[in-house]
């Protein structure tokens, strides 16, 4: 059963242009150059009802867009889009009964009242009733830990608490399908840790999220699918295992031999990151030399002690995607390379 | 059914939005004595120009500084109405309130109503002591009251139509300020702030009463 779908869909924008300068601000009062944008360029989407999803991206790449194309709020310039059935932008009324939001640089606590008076106002939105409403209320009181600031004026929380009730309220209706957009931003590493395990807990109920971060602490917590875009194009669609195990053919070991060696050794394939006395941090390129290879070598130079292999921080693969799209990497051509893998 | 759940969505709305102004007390004073301020002025002005037992078109001191009093709680009841919208189309903000089952422009009314309801009973209340403490009490009925009541709801009605117009623009042109400062001029030359709109010249007002 799938939560989300979407097939070719695309919008396109047109903006002004301007020179720069005061001749340029000039000329553009009588003649108004404009250029077509491509935000989403035929995006073809499943999401199936359950699935964590992080939905990311370069700033620009039309992320923002097609969130907003999928709760209804922009129409598409062409294709289909299906969110739980409805589609969004002929049925987004109906569709918001069904969906919550979280946007982590946006509130929708009223600032000056406590955030148990957004509730009510939510309570009656989402048309609850009474007794509905105080079950849910007290669950999510009680599950997000909100009773010690629930009556207290949102402006005096820290922003970890305002968070917390932020993402409380966005469940408060029951969704069924979560869209989070930077949730954890600004957060320090406990209440970033707290509302990861929160959205974990949700997404075990059932809830289908559909995450965007930059945070890749969070896309590897929370998600076990990714969906890369840039310029509009879906670049990558996989699990987060395969991203790792795949896309970066770069392995890190940490070796401990048990006597120490003078210098570093020089082995083809392999880059010593850091020596010290019996300690060795090697970066390896599994397309050049295999772990296996890596092991015997040495294995010539000491016994070994101690060995840990690890793979890249995701950070750095999300990283080296991005740079290969900016620094002349044609999106088609990514997408073809990541197939093949 | 339906309609029983949607008055009880937007009368939350209202409810809200005013439980909201009354959290900006400081702000809410500092307009009330401002009130205050030129509610005894122009009564002072009046008085020298009238005199006090004298008439200028059949209205006396008493009746101008109360037209004023009411008048100018209406005026000084505005809501950051343009505000409000013109910020949620910058910032995307209108992202949250579109992805949640609303009307937008009933959520803006509903909003505008808790507002300015509070706002009004307020400065009405320090006006009207002022008022009150500079010239008496006008002769007041029952039937005077329900109508200016009437009067008081209709004004609102038509100003958030005409904010609410000029703030949708933002949508189209993002900055809407300069055709709120041409509204908001025509008002204050045209509006009967500074003298009733009764003493304008009668073929201004012909039209107008004909309709």
């Amino acid at each position: 059963m799938l939560a989300i779908r979407t097939k070719n869909l695309g919008k396109e924008f047109s903006r002004q242009k301007k020179a720069g300068g005061l001749l340029g601000s000039l000329r553009s009062l009588y003649q108004q150059d404009r250029e077509r944008v491509v935000a989403v360029h035929s995006l073809d989407l499943e999401i199936a009802r359950g699935e964590s999803v992080a939905f990311i991206g370069p700033n620009g790449a039309g992320k923002s867009t097609t969130i907003k194309m999928l709760t209804g709020i922009l129409h598409p310039s062409y294709g289909d889009a299906q969110v739980l059935g409805f589609t969004p932008w002929q049925e987004r009324q109906k569709l918001a009964f069904h969906i919550g939001t979280v946007f982590g640089q946006k509130s929708q606590l009223w600032y000056h009242l406590p955030a148990a008076d957004s509730f009510f106002l939510l309570g009656r939105i989402y048309e609850l009733d009474r007794h509905t409403f105080q079950q849910r209320q007290a669950e999510l009181v009680e599950r997000f830990e909100l009773k010690e600031f629930f009556h207290v004026p949102v402006r005096k929380l820290s922003l970890g608490q305002r968070m917390r009730a932020e993402l409380a309220a966005a469940l408060l209706h029951s969704p069924q399908v979560l869209f989070l957009d930077e949730p954890t931003i600004g957060l320090d590493v406990v209440a970033r840790q707290n509302m990861r395990n929160l959205i974990k807990e949700i997404n075990g109920l059932g809830i289908t999220v559909f995450l965007t971060s930059h945070d890749t602490g969070d896309i590897e917590n929370l998600c076990r699918r990714v969906i890369m875009i840039h310029n509009g194009q879906v670049v990558i669609d996989q699990s987060i295992n395969s991203l790792k195990r795949n896309h970066l053919a770069t392995k890190i070991i940490r070796v401990r031999l048990e006597t120490p060696i003078d210098s570093p050794p020089a082995i083809a394939g392999a880059q010593v990151l850091k020596h010290k006395g019996a300690g060795l941090k090697i970066s390896l390129d599994t397309t050049k030399l295999s772990v296996d290879e890596l092991y015997m070598r040495l294995r010539q130079l000491a016994p070994i002690a101690d060995i840990t292999i690890g793979d890249p921080p995701l950070e750095d693969i999300i990283a080296n995607i991005y740079r290969h799209n900016q620094t002349g990497g044609d999106t088609h051509e990514l997408a073809q390379e990541v197939a093949q893998i | 059914m339906n309609w029983h759940k949607k008055w009880r969505k937007y009368s939350a709305v209202t409810l809200t939005a005013a439980q909201s102004r009354l959290a900006y007390w400081q702000e809410m004073g500092a307009r009330t004595f401002f009130f205050a301020t030129i509610l005894f002025t122009f009564s002072g002005l009046w008085g020298r120009m009238i005199g006090a037992d004298s008439t200028v078109a059949g209205y006396s001191q008493q009746q101008l500084v109360w037209y004023l009093t009411l008048t100018e709680a209406i005026t000084l009841s505005a809501t950051s109405l343009l505000q409000e919208v013109e910020q949620d189309v910058k910032t995307g903000q209108i992202g949250y309130l579109l992805a949640k089952p609303l009307n937008y422009l009933l959520y803006q009314a509903a909003y505008y109503t808790g507002e300015m309801a509070v706002a009004f009973s307020l400065n009405l209340l320090a006006g009207g002591l002022v008022a009150w403490a500079l010239v008496g009490l006008p002769p007041i009925t029952p039937s005077s009251l329900v109508q200016t009541l009437v009067l008081v709801a209709l004004g609102a009605a038509v100003r958030f139509c005409l904010l609410a117009a000029i703030a949708l623009l933002s949508f189209f042109v993002e900055e809407c300020r300069p055709f709120y400062w041409i509204y908001s001029k025509l008002i204050f030359t045209m509006g009967g702030l500074f003298i009733p709109i009764d003493l304008y010249p009668q073929r201004w007002l012909k039209p107008c009463v004909g309709c």
